[in-house]
């Protein structure tokens, strides 16, 4: 760009004004009239009914909220996060299901099953504090499963989260007949602060050491699961 | 910096005025020039487009004549080839004469001009060709886009150098409107161009974005534009102040805020979350205050010397613009209620309100300028008064046309798309008579401006060698209003 | 107002809270949208597409198809568009996800699409009617994309690729066939993957009437 006007430098004094150059009115100016009353009353009301569409239509300025009637009406804890059993289903195929299988069952004499297992549900000593552990730290040795024994190793899943293993848990104890309460996660990071950091397996003689407890008010805490599987305490 | 004279804070001599008019000619002609010759393509392929709204088999099955491409390229030449160097080039001439600097960048500005129109003519080429990006206003395939970008840049060099240039005398309102205008459209387009086009964010995010840049082009740079025109030319050409500095406040300042926010409402129980839409419905209503501060502005300016846009055709063309522009905002705001635009949204309507905001407001407003402004630069009066009438009323007629056709048909096309126990084939078949009218009115556009570049051939050409201005109306021999030619 | 800055300052205020309420915000809060585990398949929602969609996408935008159809169910009871079948809940911004581009549309000259492949599960059907729309659906006034297929002699066995039961005058000439090139067959799979029928949490479907 110039810094300095190169263009015909003698235009300045050369130019002589046109026609229509001639006969234009001096450059405009501005009147400082007042507003009409009119338009300050609906600017006023417009801005009012403005803020006041906004406050009522925009559920609650969230966005995954499409529809604020829908949400204002009680469905707004559909818009929550996923229902823990479907986060549960894809890591138990992904995780679990190598040994105990997407049927539950297990392999007879190497792989215990899940279906209505005491160690899933709850047993005579065997509490949800057992189960979590035994995700969090694996098992070894003997066990009794059912009335059968099994003697095999189960590898620590320390690594997932507490959300992932509390889907996990949740999903197979709401699975295939099962219907044990959901487990949250507060109650796996609860147990994993109990555990310490323990490392190697449990054996079935060390947790029968443990006295069983229950996830306190685990239905309540759980998000609400709209299928009716846990609501069932026969089984 | 300048060798030239520095010219008094509120006044301009004649002397004064012929030299910055002098200094714009070659940049704003060319820009003009330019977008009259777009205008008349785009309006030839709207044409055809309308044509086969009503005949769909009409020059079907060829890949460049496809309805969707020519939809797509006439939009985009109107709103690129037409409506922004349109823009450009009255904002040369406006921010010279406002900021009472005589223009020095005439190889800044030309080169401006020339590479625009190349990246037009590749943009436009690419969407005919199968390259567009069906994007709402924003066809224009990437590879054009960033030389519309860089000679966008050169004119922003301009105008940096301009304002800084201009004195510490008060900013009348034109300027305003100019500088937030000029502002407001390189902050959109190249926002939207990168978050779109060239670097796309995930499709979820797309489509607010995409409505806050088309919402954004009508409302915050075609109607900036368009007011610093009006803001400008018609107290100059009536001879009368600019009624209330306190409703140019009002007007500007709601403009910018109402005016950004507006995208929602494109969207309304769509695909965003809810409170962008309402947020959107609540801009989009409170624009009526903007509407009104503007329009009452200036109808209040004119209040009394009406008699001047009788007779002037650059009175006339703006005051039917800002007259389109404020019924735009108007029925913008009664669509975007929501129980209104439930029922109106998808129907002809919203192509009604777009014709009306870019044929009704924006060609209308431009024409204005190009009215006062060309016979300053040329020195030469308009060839052919019957012409400048011809135009006038084939474009007036030809969008009143459109928009009553399309406004009537659409509510009943609405009705029967949102009835359960109406056919879709019925939708079709109670618009068809009402798309024919809008056909016949873009051919009245298209004449409207064939005559219009005609004319400025003429005017550039000095065909007549006429010496009077160019009348609309007679103008009484006693008439005391002044000449507003 | 009588000063440049404060001018410039007023506008750069006002214009950056729409810039940061939509477009920042739509950014930050509508980009990161990550698929859903499905619980059924064992795959995500929306479901990831073939690669041949993707490519139609660009056939879909490069003929502006947006000028006519629009893809997004809106929400009920506000609109009727479930009520006239457009889909059995609205649209969200999620369902976009495996987009490259959204293209929501802003006309209904034609059917709306969003669910077009819950609709048609025949790529015959949509070549045809692409091909020779009125020999389809007399009253469509949709134009035909002849271009995007090719009318060839039938070298030894007819391909098995040709569109079949083209009737009056769409059909060739015989020993003649038509053949979709590449692109309409990337169109095609386009709008059989336009399919939203499957939940999302954020679109819960409308309450029964």
């Amino acid at each position: 760009m110039n810094q300095t006007p190169n263009n015909d430098p003698g235009s300045h004094d050369s130019i002589e004004a046109n026609a229509p150059e001639l006969r234009e009115a001096p450059e405009p100016v501005e009147k400082s009239s007042p507003l009409p009353f009119w338009l300050v009353i609906l600017a006023g009301v417009l801005i009012f009914w403005g803020g006041f569409h906004l406050a009522g239509n925009s559920g609650g300025f969230k966005p995954d909220v499409y529809n604020p009637e829908l949400a204002a009406g009680g469905a707004a804890a559909q818009a929550g996060p996923p229902d823990p059993r479907v986060v549960g289903k894809r890591l138990f195929n992904q995780n679990c299901a190598v040994c105990h299988q997407t049927s539950g069952m297990g392999v007879a004499g190497q792989f215990p099953p899940l279906v209505a297992s005491e160690w899933v549900v709850g047993g005579d000593w065997v509490g949800d504090n057992h189960l979590v552990k035994i995700l969090l730290a694996g098992a070894q040795g003997p066990m009794q499963v059912k009335g059968n024994t099994y003697n095999n190793a189960m590898p620590p899943w320390a690594q997932l989260k507490d959300e992932q293993i509390a889907s996990i848990l949740t999903y197979i104890r709401s699975e295939w007949g099962n219907a044990a309460p959901p487990i949250t996660a507060e109650y796996v990071a609860k147990v994993r602060a109990d555990s310490g950091d323990r490392k190697e397996p449990w054996t079935q003689k060390e947790l029968k050491a443990i006295p069983a407890e229950t996830q306190p008010a685990a239905g309540a805490a759980a998000p609400p699961a709209p299928a009716p599987a846990p609501a069932a305490p026969a089984a | 910096m300048s060798a030239f004279p520095s010219i008094s804070a509120n006044t301009l001599s004649t002397a004064d005025r012929a030299r910055i008019d002098a200094s714009t000619r070659g940049p704003v002609l060319l820009f003009f020039g330019s977008a009259l010759f777009w205008l008349v393509f785009g309006l030839a392929l709207e044409t055809l487009a309308s044509v086969q709204l009503i005949l769909p088999w009409f020059l079907e099955g060829i890949s460049f004549l496809t309805y969707g491409r020519i939809t797509q390229a006439a939009t985009t030449i109107f709103a690129y080839g037409f409506a922004t160097p349109a823009a450009i080039g009255a904002g040369i001439w406006l921010a010279s004469r406002l900021c009472r600097v005589e223009l020095d960048h005439h190889k800044l500005l030309v080169s401006a001009g020339i590479v625009w129109n190349l990246g037009l003519l590749i943009g436009a080429s690419g969407i005919l060709s199968g390259d567009s990006t069906s994007l709402p206003l924003l066809c224009l395939p990437g590879y054009s886009t960033p030389i519309l970008l860089l000679s966008y840049l050169l004119v922003a060099i301009w105008a940096l150098l301009t304002f800084f240039r201009r004195g510490d005398s008060p900013l009348f309102v034109a300027e305003w409107f100019l500088f937030a205008g000029l502002l407001a459209f390189p902050w959109l387009f190249a926002a939207a161009n990168t978050l779109l086009v060239w670097n796309p964010v995930n499709a979820p995010a797309q489509p607010a974005i995409a409505y806050w840049f088309a919402g954004g082009f009508v409302n915050l740079w075609l109607a900036p534009m368009g007011a610093a025109a009006a803001f400008y030319i018609i107290p100059k050409a009536s001879g009368q102040p600019v009624a209330s500095h306190h409703l140019d406040l009002l007007g500007f300042w709601t403009l910018m805020l109402f005016g950004s926010w507006t995208a929602g409402a494109s969207l309304i129980g769509g695909p965003v979350p809810a409170w962008i839409q309402s947020a959107g419905v609540a801009a989009s209503v409170m624009m009526l205050v903007p509407a009104f501060a503007i329009g009452v502005n200036l109808h209040l300016t004119l209040s009394g010397h009406y008699a001047t846009v009788g007779w002037s055709p650059a009175l006339r063309f703006l005051a039917t613009g800002i007259g389109c522009l404020f019924a735009y905002w108007v029925l913008n705001a009664i669509n975007s209620l929501p129980a209104v635009n439930a029922v109106t949204h998808f129907s002809d309507i919203g192509r009604a309100l777009t014709v009306l905001a870019f044929y009704g407001f924006f060609a209308m407003a431009a024409s204005g300028a190009i009215y006062y402004i060309v016979p300053r630069l040329t020195g030469h009066e308009w060839p052919c008064h019957g012409g400048v009438a011809w135009h006038y009323w084939l474009a007036a007629v030809g969008v009143g046309l459109i928009v009553i056709d399309l406004l009537t048909g659409g509510l009943i096309q609405a009705y029967a798309l949102t009835n359960p126990i109406v056919e879709f084939r019925s939708a079709l078949d109670f618009i068809w008579p009402f798309r024919f009218m809008s056909a016949v009115g873009f051919i009245l556009l298209f004449l409207s401006a064939a005559n219009f570049a005609l004319l400025f051939a003429g005017i550039l050409l000095d065909t007549r060698k006429n010496a009077a201005p160019a009348y609309l109306a007679v103008r009484e021999a006693d008439s005391t209003e002044p000449v507003a030619v | 107002m009588k000063k440049l800055p404060s001018l410039f300052f007023g506008i750069l205020v006002l214009f950056g809270s729409a810039w940061i309420g939509v477009v920042a915000y739509s950014y930050n809060n509508l980009s990161v949208l990550e698929p859903l585990p499905d619980e059924e398949t064992g795959g995500t929602l929306p479901p990831t597409l073939p690669g041949l969609a993707v490519i139609g996408e660009k056939v879909y935008a490069a003929n502006g198809c947006v000028e006519c159809h629009s893809q997004q169910v809106r929400l009920a009871p506000l609109t009727t568009d479930i009520a006239k079948e457009l889909g059995k809940r609205q649209t969200v911004a999620r369902d976009y996800l495996r987009r490259t581009t959204a293209f929501p549309g802003s006309n209904r000259t034609g059917q709306d699409l969003s669910n077009y492949g819950a609709r048609n599960d025949d790529a015959n059907a949509i070549h045809k009617k692409l091909y020779a729309p009125r020999s389809v659906v007399p009253w469509s006034t949709m134009p035909s994309y002849s271009y995007l297929y090719e009318v060839r002699k039938i070298q030894g066995q007819p391909s098995n690729e040709s569109v079949v039961g083209l009737t009056g005058a769409a059909a060739p000439k015989p020993g003649y066939e038509v053949v979709p090139t590449q692109k309409a067959k990337a169109l095609a799979a386009y709008l059989l993957s336009l399919n939203q029928s499957y939940a999302l949490p954020e679109a819960p479907p409308p309450p029964a009437q």
